[in-house]
């Protein structure tokens, strides 16, 4: 279909240029993303004073929990006085690294994390637990005003999630996810791309994540001198110790995660939403497949496809709604497909069709996203403005809640329908079961 | 669980509707009995049989009544705690009230209150809400706090007197679950609990009992309750409350007074508690409205320093210009944070007014202040903005018009392109310079032919320098690569000054178009020495193989010896780029032109670009320098590294060179590295390390499961195909492991791999194989093995009984990757497993 004067026209009856005049003109025209100040503003380029010191206690310093702590020991305006976790290995390596960083001995280690809360002298805390213990410390630590840098995926159920959002605002809580792909350059470019309309208007999106992988029968085992697995297994289901369940591997497991879908989803389900300008919606029907291991231990799903599918008008890119597609069968990444070509990104690079659309600038006219060249130093500064970090809880919720919608749909084997506002699946009270799950023994939110 | 527990679980069981699942019950198929036994550390597929079995149901209301009641049936028998749990979790999806009576004993239970809860927990219905409830009567400790936990999460209104007494009982975890259960269900009842308990929870529960009684006003307000939920906010926002309640309650406020809330929010912006402040200009940042900007901007002057730069920031993100004069006047401030605020806040509430003020603050200010004030010009909004930057470009301060030319290239103005190109000939070079900088990111191919004539004119060396980069930007960004030197060359036809040609030379260099490869090759002869000079420059430059001979000659026969090292260093540097050339004609190029080198400069290139050619014959290459005092360095780190690549194929020639750099080298480092690599040789075992690598292939859309049996070149005989050595594993405990991975890496994608397994006659043989995931197998062109898998990599997963003939056998795997970890393992040996005598695998 076309116009008069030969300009293509979408469903919705505006022109590309028309299209690409509305969606800038409707960003200029709003309050937008936190604008940063500059570390030359926050007393961040000379000597650190005592009130510009962020004292933090790092919940969790496995993998990742002791990269994050790392990475805040880095700065000289940050001051780590405690570490948990509940196994001692972990908590004893992470108490030494910290020691030999200050010259002393005073980082406090805990194997209960609600000690370490206890203190009086923190301004923050960094958390990197498994999914299955991400809501309870994050909201202990939101009531206590303390302002948090946590891992994704957000949390393990879509209610979970929601509580935290809400414990977080109510609080007034500064939040970081570590969803850190937002912090990288190319991404934030490749977002701007698609915001800013250079493919025209986007009727597909492919998100990409990785295959899983299964594993034996796997037989109980004494539990590891050191490791407290009780308070590990916290609001989880109870189930006897083996090697394979714990630390990395909680990940392809059901009762402590979602599996590659999850992990990954928090990355490039991330990065899509923040391309599509979905960050405060979601779909509003998924359907798909999955192979769900039907033996051993790990029972996430390895192989996955599923379509969700948005509403009119839910992104600004998109007028006529559009499909997005997560696979393990797809390029790692997100890769947009618009009227005018494509653009692809992922960890390793950025490619685009026509290829020129990648080196092209984005000026103060196109839509230009929040720009944070590093993910803790992001999450430091906006202690100080009190401005949202570039991934802020609610944004993180949404983004997980595609994966969580994904494995919903893809165990019910057959289509859901969901309604993004009230977050509840319409007239499904099988799937609305599955938002939620019940906490072990004393624990809950 | 005490004797009074069970009688009251068990009343209240009999007194309940029996559902007419009891008559499904009687008869359980035997999927289900299958089940009975499981335990943790048995396989899982009996338990994937009942799950498939409930999925299924779910279609119809019928068979999802029959297969829960036969499930919760199971519940009552001997099943295993494994199993019962199993059926609990199923009855989470698919159990109904009907169920409930079934589920009910194991709260009683402290092994098993927890499944049962599990169960219970999404069921909808009253009947659930009364058994939890009649439970909680009856249980203790942990198994309370469970049933109290899951009353909160159903938001049970009914359980609200049932729980109320537990917030002020002895036992603290159940206190503490109470009061966060009563915050979940909310309303009138649970707040006048709340209230009635408040005085006699304990201590270390006060901030608990704030919680949950925040969220019942946080529920309030959402049911436009405003009225009740102002009352707690009002309450709880006093100033003898804890600064987070407070925090809070103060955002509640705000949001319950609805347009009246700007008046709390400017009434803490003024006053001294900085954590306040601190999220109120979290509220300053969603409470939409101009006039409320004003407000807000007005409270500036009356705040601290670090207030400001928080407002300020919060202004910014609102984005409304009606904040520029307070800001403006912020930018002035005496304090240097409060003014790199206000800086930065201008890219969202400046407009065109403020491009000349942030222009002439870039200019003033140093450093990093400077960075910050550019961004903000680079950022600045508003329709008139870049009208206002081309409108200055001509005239004031050379400093402050530099300053503008860089931001139209910051601000993607390609409109100001006109105006660049006079600034490119202005008479102040700091001007030139930043409009050909700009003009190298702003100008279209179609501006090329005027670039050219102003590079053709530039004045001083630093002018030329940025011509000649503006030109090159712009010509590479013509998409056929050979179209981009047209007007270059016919500038380089008509030009005689010197200078300018040679000029025009080093951008042909830079653009790499084929048709100006004959220009330099023809200036690399002019009679002119300083043309002559650039064009051997241009062809040292030339960034494609295209002048690979040239080189090669110039490094041979050119007269000036300058111009020789310059050919050979550009030689050794077109060396290293791709190309059609197997790894064996790159060891016969590098040892010719190891040969020319007279300098150790020029010869450590060479050393160093023999390190990316993994051929067991830059071994030999290199080996005489390991001496050699000026070149031991280069040559022991590239033998080195060739070594390791290559002692999976070639483990003799590997060991001899390590040794060698053993004995003649005394770099610690060295000498260690080269122990690995004999040790690493040393723990093959057997397992065959001689591979050459093909791939990674893959075909859109299918998985790795799907490419098992999708054909790619390796597969056909007559298909041209890249091998290269495959590096061994530098894991000295799995130095046999192929680790594909790490060499290519991928998701749903497949390798191929081959070797030569030679055999001092005919036999039977046993070939042992890993993969991580499937691997398919061909011998002497037959496939003799196939496992489309998706699994882990370990020794001898896969045993597969072949023929060998004598001499050389041609082996070939293939090797699928769905995600994560990718790898084979393979070793031939008799086929008892033992070793086989005088068998061995080579690279062709």
């Amino acid at each position: 279909m076309s116009t008069r004067d030969g300009r293509s026209v979408g469903h919705s009856g505006i022109s590309r240029r028309q299209f690409i005049r509305r969606i800038t003109a409707a960003v200029a025209g709003t309050v937008g993303f936190p604008y940063m100040v500059p570390a030359s503003a926050l007393g961040l380029n000379d000597s650190v004073a005592p009130s510009n010191r962020t004292t933090i206690g790092c919940i969790g310093v496995g993998g990742m929990g002791s990269s994050n702590m790392n990475s805040f020991l880095a700065f000289r305006e940050v001051h780590i006085v405690a570490v948990c976790d509940v196994d001692r290995s972990h908590r004893e390596a992470a108490q030494a690294t910290v020691n030999q960083r200050y010259g002393d001995e005073a980082c406090a280690g805990y194997t209960d994390f609600r000690e370490l809360l206890a203190r009086d002298d923190l301004d923050a805390v960094s958390i990197a637990v498994p999914d299955h213990w991400h809501a309870i410390p994050a909201i202990r630590a939101a009531k206590r005003g303390l302002d948090i840098y946590a891992e994704k995926p957000l949390a393990l159920t879509i209610e979970q999630g929601r509580a935290m959002t809400e414990a977080v605002r109510r609080y007034g809580v500064v939040w970081q996810t570590g969803s850190w792909q937002r912090s990288q350059e190319h991404f934030r470019h490749a977002c701007e791309l698609v915001r800013s309309g250079r493919v025209g208007r986007i009727h597909t999106v492919e998100v990409g994540l990785p295959t899983g992988s299964g594993c034996g029968v796997e037989p109980e085992m004494p539990v590891p001198d050191g490791f407290d697995y009780d308070f590990w297994l916290g609001p989880a289901p109870e189930a006897p110790y083996t090697e394979k369940r714990c630390h990395w591997n909680f990940r392809w497991i059901l009762d402590y995660s979602g599996g590659q879908l999850t992990d990954w989803a928090a990355h490039h389900c991330d990065i899509a939403n923040w391309a599509m300008g979905t960050e405060h919606t979601g779909p509003v029907e998924i359907e798909g497949r999955g192979e769900f291991p039907r033996e051993g231990l790990w029972n996430a799903a390895t192989h996955y496809k599923f379509e969700a599918r948005y509403a009119k008008g839910a992104s600004p890119v998109a007028p006529d709604g559009f499909t997005m597609i997560v696979s393990n069968a797809f390029h790692m990444g997100a890769k947009f497909y618009g009227e005018d070509g494509w653009i692809q990104v992922w960890r390793g690079g950025l490619i685009t069709e026509p290829a020129g659309i990648k080196n092209s600038i984005i000026g103060p006219s196109d839509v230009r996203l929040y720009d944070s060249r590093n993910h803790h130093k992001n999450f430091l500064d906006c202690r100080k403005t009190r401005a949202k970090t570039i991934t802020p809880i609610e944004v993180a919720h949404r983004s997980i809640s595609i994966a969580h919608l994904g494995n919903i749909a893809m165990q019910l084997e057959r289509r859901v329908k969901w309604d993004p506002e009230n977050e509840c699946f319409i007239n499904d009270p099988e799937a609305d079961r599955m938002r939620s799950r019940a906490m072990r023994g004393s624990w809950h939110l | 669980m005490n004797r009074w527990a069970t009688r009251v679980i068990t009343t209240w069981v009999v007194a309940c509707v029996v559902s007419m699942g009891g008559a499904w019950a009687q008869d359980l198929p035997e999927q289900l009995t299958a089940i009975k036994p499981y335990t943790f550390g048995q396989s899982r597929e009996p338990l994937s049989v009942v799950a498939d079995m409930v999925k299924a149901a779910l279609a119809s209301a019928e068979e999802s009544q029959k297969l829960a009641a036969q499930l919760a049936a199971l519940l009552g028998t001997d099943a295993t705690l494994d199993c019962k749990q199993f059926v609990c979790r199923q009855l989470a999806i698919i159990g109904g009230p009907g169920n409930v009576p079934a589920i009910v004993p194991l709260l009683a239970n402290a092994e098993t209150v927890d499944m049962a809860r599990y169960a219970l927990q999404p069921i909808p219905g009253a009947e659930v809400d009364q058994a939890l409830i009649a439970a909680l009567a009856a249980s203790a400790d942990k198994a309370r706090v469970g049933i109290i936990n899951t009353l909160g999460d159903r938001r049970s209104e009914s359980a609200v007197d049932a729980i109320a007494p537990a917030m002020t009982g002895d036992d603290a975890m159940a206190a503490e679950a109470a009061l966060a259960a009563l915050g979940r269900i909310g309303g009138a009842e649970a707040v006048k609990q709340l209230v009635a308990a408040k005085a006699a929870v304990a201590d270390d529960l006060k901030m608990a009992w704030c919680d949950a009684y925040l969220l019942c006003a946080d529920r309030f307000l959402k049911e436009g309750n405003t009225g009740e939920a102002a009352a707690i906010y009002e309450e709880m926002f006093a100033p003898e409350q804890a600064q987070r309640v407070r925090v809070a309650a103060f955002q509640g406020l705000v949001d319950a007074r609805g347009p009246k809330g700007i008046d709390l929010v400017i009434e803490v912006l003024g006053g001294g508690d900085a954590v306040l402040q601190g999220v109120a200009t979290g509220v300053v940042r969603r409470m939409p409205g101009t006039e409320k900007t004003k407000e807000f901007a007005k409270q500036l002057p009356k705040m601290s320093p670090e207030g400001q730069v928080r407002l300020i920031s919060a202004l910014a993100d609102r984005g409304d210009k009606v904040a520029l004069p307070a800001v403006e006047k912020a930018a002035k401030s005496e304090d240097a944070e409060v003014r790199a605020a206000a800086m930065a806040a201008m890219a969202r509430v400046g407009d065109a007014s403020s491009v000349v003020f942030l222009a002439n603050a870039a200019v003033e200010a140093g450093g990093r202040d400077r960075e910050a004030i550019r961004r903000s010009l680079y950022n600045l909004t508003g329709e008139d903005v870049d009208q206002q930057i081309i409108a200055k470009l001509g005239s004031g301060k050379p400093e402050v018009r530099a300053e503008l030319i860089r931001s139209t290239a910051e601000r993607n103005m390609t409109e100001a392109v006109d105006e660049l190109l006079k600034a490119a000939g202005d008479r102040d070079e700091g001007v030139r310079v930043a409009a050909f900088k700009a003009l190298g990111v702003l100008a279209g191919p179609e501006y090329l032919d005027a670039l050219v004539k102003e590079l053709v004119g530039a004045e001083g060396d630093a002018t030329r320098k940025e011509a000649e980069e503006a030109v090159v930007a712009v010509g590479r960004n013509i998409a056929d690569e050979n179209a981009r030197a047209g007007a270059v060359l016919a500038a380089l036809g008509e030009t005689h000054d010197v200078t300018a040609r040679c000029s025009l030379l080093r951008v042909v260099a830079g653009l790499g178009d084929s048709n100006g490869l004959e220009a330099l090759r023809a200036a690399a002869k002019d009679a002119d020495a300083v043309v002559k000079d650039a064009g051997i420059r241009g062809l040292a430059q030339w960034p494609t193989i295209e002048a690979l001979d040239d080189l090669d000659a110039l490094a041979k026969t050119a007269d000036d010896e300058a111009h020789k090292v310059l050919a050979l260093r550009g030689y050794v540097r077109l060396l290293a780029l791709p190309s059609d050339r197997s790894g064996a004609e790159s060891v016969v190029k590098y040892a010719d032109v190891l040969g020319m080198a007279t300098r150790a400069e020029e010869k450590k290139a060479v050393l160093a670009g023999l390190a990316s050619v993994k051929e067991p014959g830059v071994l030999g290459l290199v080996a005489p320098y390991y001496e050699d005092e000026a070149l031991q360095a280069e040559a022991v780190a590239a033998g080195l590294v060739v070594a390791k690549a290559v002692c999976g194929a070639c483990p003799d020639e590997a060991k001899s060179a390590a040794a060698k750099i053993m004995e003649l080298t005394a770099d610690e480092e060295a000498k260690k590295q080269a122990q690995a690599i004999l040790d690493l040789v040393g723990r093959f075992g057997g397992f065959i390390t001689a591979w050459e690598v093909s791939g990674p292939y893959a075909q859109e859309g299918k998985e790795a499961g799907q490419l098992f049996d999708t054909a790619f070149p390796p597969e056909d005989p007559n298909a041209k195909v890249a091998w290269t050595i495959m590096p061994v594993d530098l894991n000295p405990d799995t130095p046999w492991l192929i680790g594909l991975d790490k060499a290519m890496g991928g998701n749903n994608v497949v390798a191929y791999l081959r070797t030569a397994i030679v055999s001092p006659a005919a036999q039977d043989a046993l070939l042992e194989l890993g993969s991580d995931d499937g691997v398919k197998v061909w011998l002497n062109g037959q496939v003799v093995h196939g496992a489309n898998a998706s699994r882990g990599c370990s020794p001898a997963t896969d045993k597969v009984n072949v023929k060998l003939e004598q001499g050389d056998n041609a082996l070939m795997l293939k090797v699928t990757q769905g995600g994560a970890d990718w790898a084979a393992c393979a070793r031939i040996c008799a086929p008892d497993g033992k070793d086989l005598a005088g068998v061995k695998s080579v690279v062709r």
